[in-house]
């Protein structure tokens, strides 16, 4: 089971962080700050796994973007770092090549995505096609409140 | 700010314009100025400020009240982003979550509308929420009743999206709230509900197992979902089920590789292909989940291999996700049941991996690499190039996961290479939990494999220098045994600790010395001081003074530099000025009561000088013998039962009476002011831990083999008060990881040609000189370095070859050992690969034992495994197994046939013997006739008395004199019509068994003296048995021409019982007694009431008080009690009793009381008790000795006592004990050790596995091991009292 989840950039700015365990703020500010300087020190060529503390860490590093998981002992590292290159494939589907920024403005449809493709720790939907799609369905549902809710206003109910 | 950032910025006015399509129109001004300004923050504190302005404006608006959705959202995503920044932004979590719940007004406000659209959870409010909180965050409570609300809700989006803040945010308390709902939503049409519910639910499973227990019969539903994306969530919650509890979902294995061979035959859509591989995580979910089910388990192992072998073939792609499926079937491969092709192949991609250039794929062929020699050691020679390479690598990561790989191998003849690079690593390393991992690794490989002991000395000496404070206290103690330890050779031991002594007290002169090291430092030079002659006391005496004036970490450590300068003090005439001045200074001035009560003590002992020596003797080395099951209470604790006093209970069972009995009060009292217990605290209530008791420096040193034990996790419960005393005390019981011999494994009775060939071997390799040495290394090293070899090697090369040869010498040796073998000793029938096999199960139960960080104290299993002698023939063994089958047949045949009460004469019965002696004869193989040299043992096996007689035939005259007594039981089955002539018949028969008896004594003491002894038993003549010819003797029974029936119903007297039918209690009335007989799934005790008195009694009522451990049933139902109405002058009432077990216990007497009203219909009672043993619920476990040694390491509670063996003088008579007396089958024997194991009735969990070893003098030690401590104590102790 995965545990969390960071974004950061190359220069250490947190963009995204998705817990599946529940931590202290402490204790989470804590570890993002460890790891991101033991991932931002090593080298390009190195591993793409770190054994820290009881966990496995997996990183990949896209563009300017480090996507840092945590795994359990028992767990694949190969299939993170699968798992992290196919969230990279949906937002870059979502987004249409996807930058950094996107991420930064629209952190919250990251976020969606992510719940969408995984729940509670573990892979939830591995076909693209269904994520999206219900990401689709989601930002439907917010268009249809939008407009719900100006019509409503406009009545002067709100 | 860097570059990045900059071009971030330079690109955000276009952004800003939509440039960026629609995703940038959703954007507010607020949140992009917020964006802005921290961009362009120049430092750190500038950041901060700018967000704690922005936290400040967000709380004024958020407290505002007409503030509309559209507004909130935005507010939100501020939010979320300053927190994310890392400033605390919890103020607003209320909001959030009163927005998230303000759903509800808005529907009364706009009642009209439709629900569909209603306007209730927006997705950014969840959101938010679940970003904020967490399951255990006090704020959550109040969100239940909006997810109640969403998850009825029709909209789909709405219902996925609760599900997921369900999956996150619900803790154990709310489950039982949300889980209705979210169970509903298995039967939803849409396959994404359907993902999200199932997957919510194995969250719940995972924190709440019992809550969800009532729906298992779903998850299957979901298993066989159409979609497969439902199916694969699915998968997640068996795979916990199935960790949790493997047996019981065995028959998924056929249904689980039909479905992944569908997935590597492309049968699933291709939307679930991920680079043209199918359904990757779902093959890796369902391989996982192989490799769970086919462990330790051949039958189903089998079914995988092809299938596994297909998903090898197919992942064969050079992308990542497929090295992924090869890494995951692999280690399925090294786990389930092993088959010497599959492994090859597996051994072949780990080469791929391994040469990859990727250090990703390196990594996993170190990982995958250590899963294979667990099984094959011999592949690891393969690869020593690389391995060492990955040594040198300049990656932490690829450098660690080599040393844990170099860890796996170690062996005795590579130990010491290893092990230097372990300490060489300790020295650079700085992470506290890489150095805790490299201390454990050096510390337990120095203690399993030491050539020498001065090695081990200074290496743990290293490591204490180099991490003092995070080396566990075991590895102290156990050093300070191993100084303690005598051995044969007393000049080596000598040398030993004066080696030590020389060395600590040059170490105290060091700046810095951990507290552990200062212990071992303390300890040794209080003992052994006095051997270096070299040393005079009181300068020894003075430098430990001046350790006392350091600080110490550990309080007691003080007290332990006391005592040693006390112990010097006590031998030596004059006593130093720096002793009397530290005694002075604690006594008064210290805030340690333990230290400051020794100072108090040294102080009055140094008054009287001869008693000062009385009590801090010289070491001697003589150790104390002690009882450690404490079975001379035996005596005393029964007289104290028979008293009347109650049964000890165990502490956790008191708890649950206490708890029992509180809830009547309340009950009682009227009204309950506990609040009720919340559904998953039962469960962890009753696991209570211990906590190592506080030992004084003194007695840890007396003790130390105790300490060792509880600090390995083997602690004593607090509760089992009598063995926490005995293991404490217990000096011989443990048995020492290794002693200064070395590793225990190179001396104990190993196949000896074998030995002879590695020392030979490892003589020869010294010898020669060390070119020679890098020559045999190459040609060791197959393929990829022979070509370099001709190359003319560069320092560098030479040096990782040399070290590629030392650091695989034990394996490439093993490897080559197998050849001679194989050649010299084919006749032996040992194959090549059964040596290999040894080696690798040698290796396997390493890497087990110390995955576990079980500190080597089992060690010796591996002694055991390695003296396993393979060259026994497999099909001997098991067709030496199947004999007590075919002797069982024949045997059951004879009581089929004779128990019907049919008139038997004598011919007849003769005959019908003969019949069975002839079947006998022909299903015995030549087998049965090297058995049936001690047949009447096999006939004790078997409960079948008679047998023996079938079986001995052998011994001429003996046999016809058992044959006539075997008959005479036989006959003596009851029948009303033929009493008479029975009885004719049995005198006349015993006539003739004791003519022939006496014809024929000198044969039978000389051939069958057992089988006499038996002989003797079935006629009845000992008084407690109540076999029928008792009832012959009576002559009122005959004369009257009724019987009494006194044999076991029909159907159990198939299963073993008991020989004897033991009374339980009798008066002149009636008589009560039972029979054990050990049912395969439960103990049936069979009760026989007979009436002994002329007249009828009547309304008996029978009742038994079960101990709390075990469970009664009668006639298929669980009750404690039966009634008889009469019972018939010369009436017996059988009644079966069928005892189930639940836990373990120390003691365990079945009590009970017999109420009747005799002929002047006066009630009566009587009491009656009897004892019941762990052996009555153990049931012979058939394992071969590989499964044993996977179980071995997996029990982790063990029990170790040390007994004379009393007259049992060969291991076969011991197996042959045990088996009789313990119920446990013998797995093997080797040299002076065996193995046996056996399972607890009903509960297929709970086993318990037994390594005995003769040791010296005439003494036996027993080895037992489950997985309850309990459970090992319980068998132990009644193994200890039987062999009184």
């Amino acid at each position: 089971m995965m545990q969390f989840m960071l974004l950061f950039s190359r220069q250490g700015k947190l963009r995204l962080q998705k817990w599946w365990v529940a931590k202290l703020d402490k204790d989470k500010k804590k570890i993002t700050r460890e790891l991101m300087t033991t991932i931002l020190s090593r080298k390009p060529k190195m591993c793409s796994f770190l054994e820290w503390r009881d966990l496995k860490i997996v990183y990949k590093r896209y563009a300017s973007l480090y996507f840092c998981c945590a795994i359990e002992e028992k767990d694949n590292e190969l299939l993170t770092l699968e798992i992290i290159h196919r969230y990279v494939e949906l937002l870059d589907k979502y987004f249409g090549s996807v930058c950094e920024l996107d991420i930064i403005f629209n952190f919250e449809k990251a976020y969606f995505m992510l719940d969408e493709l995984m729940l509670g720790g573990e892979i939830q939907e591995t076909s693209k096609k269904n994520v999206l799609k219900a990401i689709a369905a989601q930002d439907l549902l917010q268009e249809e409140a939008d407009a719900m809710r100006n019509a409503l206003e406009e009545m002067g109910f709100l | 700010m860097s570059d990045i950032m900059e071009k971030t910025l330079a690109s955000l006015p276009g952004f800003l314009t939509g440039n960026y399509g629609t995703r940038g129109a959703n954007i507010s001004a607020g949140f992009q100025n917020l964006i802005r300004c921290v961009g362009e923050a120049k430092s750190k504190h500038e950041e901060e400020r700018i967000i704690k302005k922005e936290l400040e404006l967000l709380k004024q608006r958020l407290a505002h009240p007409d503030i509309s959705k559209k507004q909130m959202r935005e507010y939100l995503v501020r939010l979320i982003y300053c927190e994310m920044l890392g400033q605390d932004a919890s103020f607003g979590y209320i909001h959030a979550l009163k927005f998230a719940q303000q759903g509800t007004l808005l529907d009364k406000r706009v009642g009209m509308f439709p629900p569909t659209v209603s306007l209730n959870f927006g997705t950014m409010e969840i959101l938010a929420v679940s970003l904020f909180l967490h399951e255990n965050h006090e704020l959550v409570v109040l969100l239940i009743n909006t997810l109640q609300r969403d998850l009825r809700s029709t909209n789909i989006v709405e219902v996925c999206i609760a599900l997921t803040a369900v999956s996150r945010l619900i803790n154990t308390e709310m489950i039982a709230a949300i889980l209705p709902l979210v169970e509903d939503k298995l039967q939803h049409t849409k396959a994404i509900v359907r993902i999200k519910a199932v997957m919510t639910l194995q969250q719940f499973h995972k924190k709440a197992p019992n809550v969800v227990q009532h729906i298992h019969g779903k998850f299957q539903k979901a298993l066989c979902d159409k979609d497969p994306g439902v199916m694969s969530a699915a998968l997640y919650i068996f795979h916990d089920l199935i960790k949790k509890d493997t047996a019981k979902y065995k028959d998924l294995v056929p249904p689980f590789i039909t479905v992944l061979q569908q997935i590597i035959d492309k049968k699933l859509p291709t939307d679930y292909e991920y680079h043209q591989i199918p359904a990757p995580w779902l093959q890796i979910r369902i391989i996982k989940m192989l490799a769970k089910l086919g462990q330790d388990d051949a039958v189903n192992s089998s079914l995988m291999y092809k299938t596994l072998e297909n998903t090898l073939i197919r992942a064969d792609q050079h992308h990542c996700m497929s090295y992924a499926i090869l890494y995951e079937c692999i280690m399925t491969i090294c786990q389930i049941s092993p088959n010497a092709a599959l492994i090859a192949k597996a051994a072949a991609c780990v080469g791929r991996l391994l040469k990859a250039r990727s250090n990703n794929l390196r990594y996993f062929g170190l990982n995958a690499l250590s899963a294979v020699i667990k099984v094959n050691a011999t592949y690891a020679a393969e690869h020593q190039l690389i391995v060492i390479e990955c040594l040198d690598d300049p990656d932490d990561t690829i450098k660690f996961k080599t040393l844990d790989l170099l860890y796996r191998m170690t062996n005795q003849k590579n130990v010491e290479v290893i092990c230097e690079k372990l300490t060489e690593h300790l020295k650079s390393a700085k992470d506290i939990y890489i150095k805790k991992d490299l201390v454990s690794k050096i510390t337990t490989l120095a203690e399993r494999f030491s050539p020498r002991a001065e090695w081990y000395l200074n290496t743990i000496n290293q490591v204490f220098l180099l991490a003092g404070t995070i080396v566990p206290k075991e590895v102290a103690n156990n050093l300070m045994k191993l100084i303690a330890e005598d051995t044969a050779a007393e000049e080596y031991d000598r040398e030993l600790r004066i080696n030590a002594v020389m060395c600590y007290n040059s170490l105290m002169d060091r700046p810095l010395l951990p507290d552990s090291l200062i212990h071992v430092i303390c300890w040794v030079l209080g003992e052994f001081s006095h051997l270096a002659e070299s040393l005079s006391p009181n300068e020894i005496v003075d430098k430990l003074g001046k350790l006392l004036s350091r600080s110490f970490e550990d309080e007691s450590t003080a007290s332990w530099v006391l005592t040693a300068m006390a112990k010097i003090q006590s031998s030596c005439e004059d006593v130093s000025d720096t002793f009397t001045d530290s005694l002075r200074r604690y006594k008064t001035c210290s805030h340690d009561m333990d230290l400051r009560q020794r100072a108090c003590e040294f102080d009055q002992l140094l008054q009287d000088k001869t008693l000062m020596k009385d009590i801090l003797p010289a070491p001697t080395s003589q150790t104390l013998e002690i009882d450690s099951t404490l079975s001379f209470l035996d005596e005393y604790v029964s007289e104290a039962l028979s008293q009347g006093v109650p049964v000890y209970k165990p502490k956790q069972q008191r708890q649950t009476h206490q708890i029992t009995m509180a809830i009547k009060q309340s009950l009682w009292s009227g009204l309950n002011f506990d609040p009720y217990e919340s559904p998953t605290a039962s469960l962890a209530s009753t696991a209570s831990k211990s906590t190592p008791p506080h030992k004084s420096p003194m007695i840890t040193i007396a003790l130390d083999p105790s300490v060792s034990s509880s600090a390995s996790g083997h602690s004593s419960e607090p509760w089992e008060t009598e063995d926490l005393g005995s293991s404490r005390l217990n000096l011989k019981g443990l048995k020492p990881v290794w002693s200064r011999e070395g590793y225990h494994g190179t001396k104990q009775g190993k196949d000896k040609t074998r030995d002879k060939e590695v020392t030979e071997f490892m003589d020869e390799k010294p010898a020669k000189s060390k070119p020679t040495v890098q020559v045999s290394s190459v040609t060791a090293t197959a393929t990829p370095s022979k070509h370099t070899a001709t190359i003319v090697e560069t320092e560098e090369e030479r040096r990782k070859r040399e070290l590629a040869s030392a650091v695989f010498s034990g394996i490439v040796t093993s490897e080559k050992e197998g050849i001679p073998d194989e050649v010299g000793n084919n006749h032996g029938g040992r194959t090549p690969k059964q040596t290999i096999f040894t080696d690798s199960l040698l290796e396997g139960f390493g890497h087990r034992e110390v995955d576990k960080n079980q500190q080597g104290k089992e060690a010796s299993i591996v002694d055991l495994l390695s003296e396993i002698n393979f060259s026994q023939d497999v099909a001997d063994t098991s067709s030496v197994d199947m004999l007590p089958g075919i002797i069982q047949t024949g045997v059951s045949a004879t009581s089929v046939g004779v128990t019907p009460p049919d008139l038997t004469p004598s011919g007849q019965d003769i005959g019908i013997l003969n019949k069975l002696d002839n079947s006998v004869n022909g299903k015995r193989n030549d087998l049965l006739q090297d058995i049936s040299a001690d047949a009447a043992e096999v006939g004790k096996t078997m409960n079948m008395n008679q047998s023996s007689s079938h079986v001995t035939e052998k011994t001429e005259g003996g046999s016809t004199s058992q044959r006539m007594g075997g008959t005479a039981y036989l006959v003596s089955i009851p029948d009303d019509s033929s009493t008479d002539r029975e009885s004719v018949h049995i005198e006349s028969l015993q006539g003739e068994a004791r003519d022939d008896t006496k014809l024929t004594d000198s044969d039978i003491k000389s051939k069958s003296g057992a089988s006499a002894d038996l002989l003797l038993t079935d006629s009845g003549v000992k008084p407690s048995s109540v076999c029928l010819l008792d009832s012959d003797i009576d002559d009122n029974a005959l004369s009257d021409g009724v019987t009494v029936t006194q044999t076991l119903p029909d159907g159990l007297d198939q299963y073993p019982h008991a020989k004897e039918h033991q009374e339980l209690v009798s008066d002149s009335v009636v008589r009560v007694s039972s029979c054990k007989v050990w049912k395969p799934d439960v103990l049936a005790i069979v009760v026989f009431i007979t009436n002994q008195n002329k007249f009828a009694i009547q309304s008996m009522q029978f009742n038994v008080d079960v101990p709390s451990n075990l469970k009664v049933a009668i006639n298929e139902s669980e009750c404690n009690t039966f009634s008889v109405d009469k019972l018939e002058f010369r009436q017996c009432h059988v009644e079966e009793l069928q005892v189930g077990y639940i836990g373990p216990s120390l003691h365990m007497v079945l009590g009970g009381q017999l109420l009747y009203k005799d002929h002047t219909n006066t009630t009566k009672r009587l009491f009656f008790s009897t004892p019941l043993h762990m052996s009555d619920f153990l049931r012979p476990l058939k394992l071969v000795t590989e499964e044993f040694g996977k179980k071995w390491t997996s029990c982790s509670k063990d029990k170790k006592i040390v007994i004379q063996r009393g007259n049992i003088q060969t291991m076969e008579d011991y197996m042959k004990f045990i088996e009789e007396k313990l119920h446990l089958h013998s797995v093997q024997i080797i040299g002076h050790e065996g193995i046996s194991c056996g399972i607890l009735l009903q509960k297929s969990n709970d086993i318990c596995l037994l390594h005995g070893k003769f040791v010296q003098s005439n003494s036996l030690e027993l080895w037992f091991r489950s997985n309850s401590q309990l459970l090992s104590d319980a068998v132990a102790r009644q193994c200890s009292t039987l062999f009184k």
